[in-house]
Formats: C-alpha cells, sequence, structure tokens
C-alpha cells in the first residue's frame, strides 16, 4: 500500500484516495481501491512500464513532469508486484489529461497462476489482459487501481498502522508545494470516513527542540543546553557545508516514555528516530517500510554509537524528529540509487554529524537530569538521615527523663530507642549503597579497552629481539671460526640467507615496535562492523579475487569502540595472508568471518577450509617464529603479532574447533567488556 | 677424557632449527649421535628422563610457547629424579627480569649455569666442556657407570655393613650418595681417600 501511494506522489497526484470495502471480514469479496488525480497512463506505459518489473524509466528520470518537478520516491517498477501482493485480480482504470476515453485494464493473476503452471507455460508478459475504452471528459485526469479478491484480511489495527504510515510520506511540518493529500476510508471502520491522513501531533513529549535558519545573516541554529535551569535553547553557528536546514526533535524522557506506553497501548513504534524529508516529501532512505523496530536501518547511525555509553546517549527510540531539507538549499545530500542511504560525500557525513551533535545535546540533558535526580534522592535521603538521628537524641533524653518519672513505661520506650538508632544506621548504609551502586554503573558504561602494561610489554618484545639477534650472532660467529674452511660451505651458504631473512624478521618485528609506540596518538571511534567489512571486502578484495577465495562476512553486531585501527588492520591482515597460505592447494577456496555481540563480550570467528591446524599446535603457533610454514615463506611472526595484539586490546584468541571440519581452522576472537 | 659418551641435550626454542652453529659445533665436538635437539620442553623432558642412566648435559631455555612446561619447571622436575645430570640454561630474558624465586631454585639445586642465548656459542661450548668433564669426575657418576657395567648378581651383592647392622649393596650406596645422606658423604669421602691412598702407593694404574 506505501508503495502504491508513493507511486502516486511520483504521477503528480495531489489527492490519493485509499478505499478499502468488506476488506476486513470477508477479503475474498472486499475490494481496495487506491484512486488519484495523477497524469495517468497511456496503454503503452502500462505495457511497457507498469506491468515490468524493475522499468529504467525511474532510474534515467529522477523527477516528475513539470510543473511538479517531484522527487520520484516510489522504487522502480514495484507497481505491479505490490497489487500482487494485495490481491489476485486488479483493474486499472486509467486516463491521461486530453485523451477522449479512459483505458480498463483487468488483470487475474490468479488465472495467470494456473496457465504458468500447465504443461506449456505463459510469461506474464505473454498474457493477454482483457482491456477495453470508455469516453470521458478530456480534462479528466488519474489513475484508480481496484483490487480485489484480497489475499488478506484488513483488521482496525492494519489500518490504524496503515494510516501511521502513510502519515509519514509527507512532513508533518512542512506541506509539500503543490499539496500531496492523502484520504482513507473504510466501510466498516468507523474511524476512517475519508480521513485525512496527517501526522497526528506528538504528544507526551518531554522535551522539544526546532532549529530554522536564516539566510540573510548565513546563519543556522543549533540545540544547545542550558546547564543552569536543563532547558533546551538554540544558538547560531554558520551555515554547514550541506546547506540550511530545519529541523524538529521531539525528546521523551524516561517519564514521557511511560506516559506514551500508557496512551498508546505499549506501541512504541511511533517513536522512531529521526527522518529526513525533502522539499516536504520523505527521503527514500527512510521510505521503506519496516514494521519490526528491531529490524529499522539506523541510517544516521544514531544507535550505532550507543555502545560506547548506553546511559547518556540518547537512541532512536526516545525521539521523533524531522529533518527539513530542498532540493534548492540541499543539492549535494543526494538519495542513493540502491535507495538504502544518501551519496557518501563530505556534505552528507557533515550533515549526520551535525544530526548526532543535536541529539547529543539531549543526551547532556539525559545526564543532567539523572544528577539533578541523583542529588535530589541524596539530598532526601541525607535528610532523613538527620531527621532519624535527631530523633533518637531526642527520644534517649526524653526516655531518661520519662523512665525517671514513669519506671513502668521503662519497656515501651527502650524498644523504641533501640529502634531508631538502627533505623539510623540503615539508612546511612543504604546511603553509601547507593553511592557505591553508582561507581558501579560508571563503570559499566566504558567498554574494556587499554593498552597491555608497558613493562609486559617490553619483556615481550626484548623477548623476541635477543632470540632474532642470538640467532644471527651465532651464524656471523660460525663464519668468524670456521670461514673458509670448506667443508662447512653449505653452511656458510645457508647461514648467509638466515642472516638475510632474519634481519627482514627483525625489521618487522621493529616496524611492530614502532606501530606499538605511535598508536597510542591517533586512537579513534570505530565501527567493527564497517571496519571489518572494509578489510575483506576493500582492501583485501583483490588479493583475495587473485588467489580464488571467496569470503563469507556475517557480522551480525556491531558496536563502536574507542581503538587504534592499526591494530584490527594487523589482526585481520595477518590472519588473512595465513588463510592464504593454507589454502593453497583447496579447490574451493573459503574464508568466512563472523561476529556477534553477547552480553559480555564481542565474539569474532575467523575461518578457512585451508589444512587446517596440526593437532598439539593449538597453542604453540602463536609463539614467535613458530611457524609450520617455513617453506611457503612463513616467519613466525603473524599469529604472534595477532595474539599480541589482541592482548593489547584486552581481548584473547584461541584456536576452535573447526567451522569446516574436518578440514580448515577456526580462530576465535574475543573481546570482553569492562567488567571491572 | 672420554667425552664421546656424554648425552647433549638442547631444548630450546630459540635455535635455527636442526642447524643452528650452536648444534653445529657442538655435534663436532661431542659427536652427531650424542646431540639431541627439542625445539619444544615436553618431549624434551620426556626424552632426558626416559635417559637417567646417561651422563648427560642438558641446555635449557627457560622460555617456551603457551601449554609447554617452563624452563624451570622442566629443570625442577630433572631434579626430582637426579642431581647427576648438568643444566645450563641459556635464555634471551634480560637476566635482571628473572625472578628471584627461580633464581634460588636455580642455585638451591645446583644449576650448573646460566647464559645469555645472545654470548658467544663458544662460550656456551666451554661451559659444556666443563660440565662434561665434573660429570666424569664425580663420585656418584663414576660409581653409577661402574654398576651399569656389573651382572645383576654383582649388582646385588652387599658391599658394606654399617656398626648397627645396615646392610647396602652398590645400588644402595648410589642412591644414599645421590641424596647426599650422612652415609652417603662418608662413602663419598672414603672412595676419594682409598683412591688417593691407592695412587700414591702406585698399587693400581689409573686408565686414561
Amino acid at each position: 500500500m506505501y508503495e502504491l501511494v508513493k507511486n502516486c506522489y511520483d504521477a503528480n497526484a495531489t489527492d490519493v484516495y485509499v478505499d478499502f470495502k468488506d476488506a476486513s471480514l470477508d477479503p475474498i469479496n472486499g475490494t481496495i481501491t487506491i484512486s488519484d488525480n495523477g497524469t495517468g497512463m497511456s496503454f503503452s506505459d502500462i505495457r511497457d512500464k507498469w506491468m515490468v518489473v524493475g522499468t529504467n524509466s525511474k532510474r534515467t528520470k529522477l523527477y516528475s513532469d513539470p510543473p511538479f518537478d517531484r522527487k520520484f520516491v516510489g522504487e522502480k517498477g514495484i507497481g505491479r508486484f505490490a497489487v500482487d501482493k494485495l490481491g489476485e485480480r486488479l483493474l486499472i482504470r486509467t486516463k491521461t489529461k486530453g485523451e477522449r476515453r479512459r483505458l480498463n485494464v483487468t488483470i487475474k493473476w490468479d488465472e495467470y497462476e494456473t496457465k504458468a503452471n500447465a504443461p506449456k507455460p505463459m510469461l506474464f508478459t505473454e498474457m493477454a489482459n482483457e482491456f477495453f475504452y470508455e469516453p470521458a471528459p478530456a480534462d479528466e485526469h488519474g489513475t484508480t487501481l481496484v483490487i480485489s479478491r484480497l489475499s488478506e484480511n484488513w483488521s482496525n489495527f492494519d489500518l490504524d498502522r496503515l494510516y501511521i504510515e502513510l502519515s509519514k510520506i509527507v512532513s508533518p511540518f512542512y506541506p509539500v508545494d503543490p499539496p500531496f493529500d492523502i484520504f482513507l476510508n473504510s466501510n466498516t471502520d468507523l474511524e476512517y470516513r475519508n480521513t485525512a491522513v496527517k501526522a497526528d501531533p506528538v504528544k507526551y513529549y518531554s522535551h522539544y527542540g526546532e532549529l530554522s535558519f536564516d539566510l540573510s545573516t548565513g546563519k543556522q541554529q543549533v540545540l544547545k543546553l542550558n546547564q543552569s535551569n536543563g532547558k533546551i535553547q538554540t544558538d547560531w553557528i554558520d551555515i554547514q557545508s550541506f546547506g540550511p536546514i530545519k529541523m524538529r526533535v521531539y525528546y521523551f524522557n524516561e517519564s514521557a516514555k511511560k506516559r506514551y506506553r500508557t496512551a498508546y497501548k505499549n506501541d512504541e513504534s511511533r517513536i522512531d528516530g529521526i527522518k529526513i524529508y525533502r522539499d516536504g516529501i520523505i527521503t527514500t532512505p527512510f521510505a521503506e517500510y519496516e514494521g519490526d523496530p528491531n529490524k529499522k536501518r539506523d541510517i544516521l547511525g544514531i544507535d550505532k554509537r550507543r555502545w560506547r555509553g548506553a546511559f547518556d546517549k540518547v537512541g532512536t527510540r526516545e525521539i521523533i524528529g524531522v529533518v527539513d531539507i530542498s532540493k534548492q538549499q540541499n543539492p549535494n545530500i543526494i538519495d542513493a540509487t540502491n535507495r538504502q542511504d544518501f551519496i557518501d560525500n563530505s556534505e552528507y557525513r557533515r550533515l549526520k554529524e551535525f544530526i548526532i551533535e543535536q541529539i547529543d545535546v539531549l543526551g547532556e540533558l539525559k545526564d543532567y537530569e539523572r544528577k539533578v535526580k541523583r542529588s535530589a534522592v541524596e539530598k532526601e535521603l541525607q535528610k532523613a538521615s538527620d531527621e532519624v538521628k535527631q530523633f533518637s537524641t531526642e527520644i534517649r533524653s526524653l526516655e531518661k527523663q520519662i523512665v525517671r518519672e514513669h519506671p513502668q513505661l521503662k519497656g515501651v520506650l527502650t524498644p523504641l530507642v533501640d529502634q531508631a538508632s538502627t533505623l539510623g544506621k540503615t539508612i546511612s548504609d543504604s546511603i553509601s549503597e547507593q553511592k557505591k551502586f553508582e561507581k558501579d554503573v560508571v563503570r559499566k558504561e566504558k567498554i574494556y579497552l587499554s593498552l597491555m602494561s608497558l613493562q609486559d610489554y617490553a619483556a615481550n618484545i626484548s623477548h623476541a629481539v635477543r632470540t632474532s639477534l642470538g640467532k644471527i650472532k651465532r651464524s656471523a660467529e660460525f663464519f668468524v671460526n670456521n670461514f673458509p674452511n670448506p667443508t662447512f660451505d653449505d653452511l656458510f651458504k645457508e647461514y648467509a640467507l638466515f642472516i638475510y631473512g632474519e634481519m627482514n624478521v627483525l625489521l618487522k618485528v621493529t616496524d611492530f615496535m614502532l606501530s606499538y609506540a605511535s598508536s597510542e596518538l591517533d586512537f579513534e571511534d570505530v565501527d567493527i562492523k564497517e571496519l571489518i567489512e572494509s578489510i575483506f571486502l576493500s582492501e583485501y578484495r583483490t588479493v583475495l579475487e587473485a588467489e580464488n577465495i571467496s569470503v563469507e562476512l556475517e557480522i551480525r553486531d556491531t558496536f563502536i569502540i574507542n581503538t587504534n585501527k592499526r591494530f584490527f588492520h594487523d589482526i585481520f591482515g595477518n590472519l588473512i595472508s595465513n588463510s592464504i597460505k593454507a589454502l593453497r592447494n583447496t579447490p574451493n577456496k573459503v574464508i568466512k568471518c563472523s561476529g556477534l555481540l553477547g552480553s559480555d563480550a564481542f565474539d569474532l570467528y575467523f575461518s578457512d577450509n585451508g589444512y587446517g591446524i596440526t593437532k598439539g599446535d593449538e597453542e604453540w603457533i602463536f609463539g614467535l617464529y613458530n611457524t609450520r610454514t617455513a617453506d611457503k615463506g612463513g616467519a613466525g611472526i603473524g599469529l604472534y603479532i595477532v595474539e599480541k595484539r589482541i592482548e593489547a586490546l584486552r581481548g584473547s584468541i584461541e584456536v576452535a574447533e573447526s567451522e569446516f571440519k574436518p578440514i580448515g581452522a577456526t580462530f576465535k576472537i574475543t573481546f570482553p567488556f569492562d567488567r571491572d | 677424557m672420554n667425552l664421546d659418551s656424554t648425552q647433549i641435550v638442547v631444548i630450546h626454542d630459540g635455535l635455527i632449527s636442526t642447524n643452528d652453529p650452536l648444534l653445529v659445533e657442538l655435534r663436532i665436538r661431542f659427536g652427531e649421535q650424542n646431540v639431541e635437539y627439542f625445539p619444544s620442553s615436553n618431549p624434551g623432558l620426556e626424552y632426558v628422563l626416559a635417559n637417567l642412566s646417561s651422563k648427560m648435559v642438558v641446555l635449557l631455555d627457560v622460555n617456551f610457547s603457551h601449554g609447554e612446561k617452563s624452563g624451570f619447571q622442566v629443570f625442577e622436575e630433572i631434579r626430582e629424579r637426579t642431581s647427576l645430570i648438568y643444566v645450563i640454561m641459556i635464555t634471551a630474558n634480560d637476566l635482571n627480569t628473572l625472578r628471584t624465586e627461580d633464581l634460588i631454585t636455580l642455585v638451591n639445586h645446583d644449576a650448573f649455569a646460566i647464559e645469555s642465548v645472545a654470548s658467544d656459542y663458544i662460550k656456551i661450548i666451554s661451559l659444556v666442556d666443563k660440565a662434561a668433564h665434573q660429570l666424569e669426575v664425580r663420585v656418584a657418576s663414576v660409581l653409577e657407570q661402574w654398576i651399569n657395567l656389573r651382572s645383576p648378581d654383582e649388582q646385588a651383592t652387599q658391599f658394606i655393613m654399617t656398626s648397627d647392622g645396615t646392610k647396602y649393596t652398590l645400588g644402595d650406596l648410589l642412591g644414599e650418595i645421590r641424596q647426599q645422606s650422612e652415609i652417603g658423604m662418608a662413602v663419598e669421602r672414603n672412595i676419594l681417600v682409598l683412591a688417593i691412598d691407592l695412587l700414591t702407593r702406585q698399587k693400581e694404574k689409573l686408565n686414561g
């Protein structure tokens, strides 16, 4: 439905009527009618474009006919598919302006399927669909789709969902010009009587921010938190590279979310993050319908960054926002042809940053509110503690006085006094408990990441270098002691080659040291999934292709860590180069890398279907200079670096059971989160 | 000196495999058949423990890969079984970074020497020479070789009875010497005194 209505927009319609007739109870006899006042279609349009899935007409043309010049939002050639899903029969009634006849075409998919399954199958395009013309006024234009023999029934709940989705097509704040109005009608749901589809006003939010711009001064508004009163305000900055934008954002804090859940019966799908509209119409990356909020794509990267500090960052399920851009003011924000995102250019990257900066202001607000609440709780507790102390002091002096005058009351008063002092202690205990808990929470917010200690590192590397130098020195010493004794000619040659090779190994080791020395300088936020994908699909693509190795990547989850990219390049670079050696004699070479996020660690599995690891070598292979591929140029450095790099990230690596057993090898790499 | 019969066992994972100049020079000096090389510690230790009756000098690395016994562990396990094998530790570690307790173990259990892997191999070989020589002249070594040359009947014969009536075979005596018990030390001293006595009275000719 969503796709069909978007098609109406692309056809320059200003009104769309969606009508459900008996669709809730009796879908076989029910109908859905979608009619618009758009340009309409000619016979050849239907035959050559509408009926053909994936026609290129929308590819080559990005905008609809003048004077509307609308940026197409519908997916190319999806119309027939969409209708096919809704029902088995379709009547298209369509007419372009100036024509004197209206075209009627009837399509019966149910019959087509019967014929397609017949002994002599027919292609859909070969089917003779029934059509006829009928007279109509010349100035009439538009298309009506009548879908019958419906595949599913449409409950009131379904209509509500459709209403919400349709209401997202048009920006709630900056109406389209020329307009695009949608009306929904149902003969079974009283709520929809040619009801104009408009985004419900956002209710129950706790904070609201609105940004605009001023072209005369070249300024753009940004959000700002007033730290003294916790209010969201605005400030002016220069208009950014992506051009001036308008933005509205509604934030739901905890109590607002509670109110919201109560009002909308736990349906949180309406709080769905930030969407970008262009000239009042939703942009294609945001235009795909996805009912399950867990499957929604995080186009702007709002949720990805939350792994780092889930407590301070605001995510898509806490905000409703609209960013309005325009063709004219923001020409470099361009929809990617795959409809999944915008074209990655510096302007779009800056726009994403800008949006996240605004959301981060809400994060500051969240933090501010938490602190205020925390100090309020602390104050309350402190006050209670003071009062109880005062109370026990008073009761104790009272006790003395009363007992002196009325000794029979001692039995009643003493337990009271004891209770008061126990209560005092309980309260002060709970204050310290609460403080301890806060501290724990702060610690858990960080993903654990730090370098191994410098002493460990120095010991490690000096051992490696000395071992290497020892070998070189003994070889040289052998020359000093024995050259030119011809008995040793073979050994002289062997040692000369060895010294040369070992020097190269030493250079690698020192490079490793140098990278370590400088690595602290360039830590940055890294999206693990993106990084691994770029390593496999860009950097090593040509190498892997040249070796005929196919790559299977299954990085199901991702998270952002602040790390040194170089470390990951070293890890995967070395693993891949090992796999290439191990796969040399394997016919269908595969390298597989999968990753998943657990509650306390991120696990990565790296596998190939090569000759595998000899039993008993599972730990030995990580040692420096330990190699079984010396004949293939293995120096025994790769896995050593891999292990050290992973250890430096406080992770671990081990040989796991091969995913390709009985052949192949699998490494399991674990990066634990902070548990300290 | 009869060096040919001394086994040199090299347990080290930081050598050029099989053809390290150190191994080559040891083979030249002690004979190809007398130099055994193990790049990892576990099989090396097994070999040593299976050949306790040989005169043996062990060149032992300190660091091995994960899952393998460290040089110190290997040393201790050898010492649990015998004090007659000389062990020379060769390490790529900075000697200052060795743990004090490991050093104490080495000294208290008679490690023969500790040397850096970056030293001249000639120095290491001279240490092996020295150890092999000392092996030759240790009473227990000589006695052990003597015992090994006897028939089982002779080995079961009781040689000494102490004043309290305890009887000892040659094998018993060897055990006492190895454990450095009172009787062991007394026997060891008496053998040396007797040897000097024989030498000065020229009643026996010494071989070699």
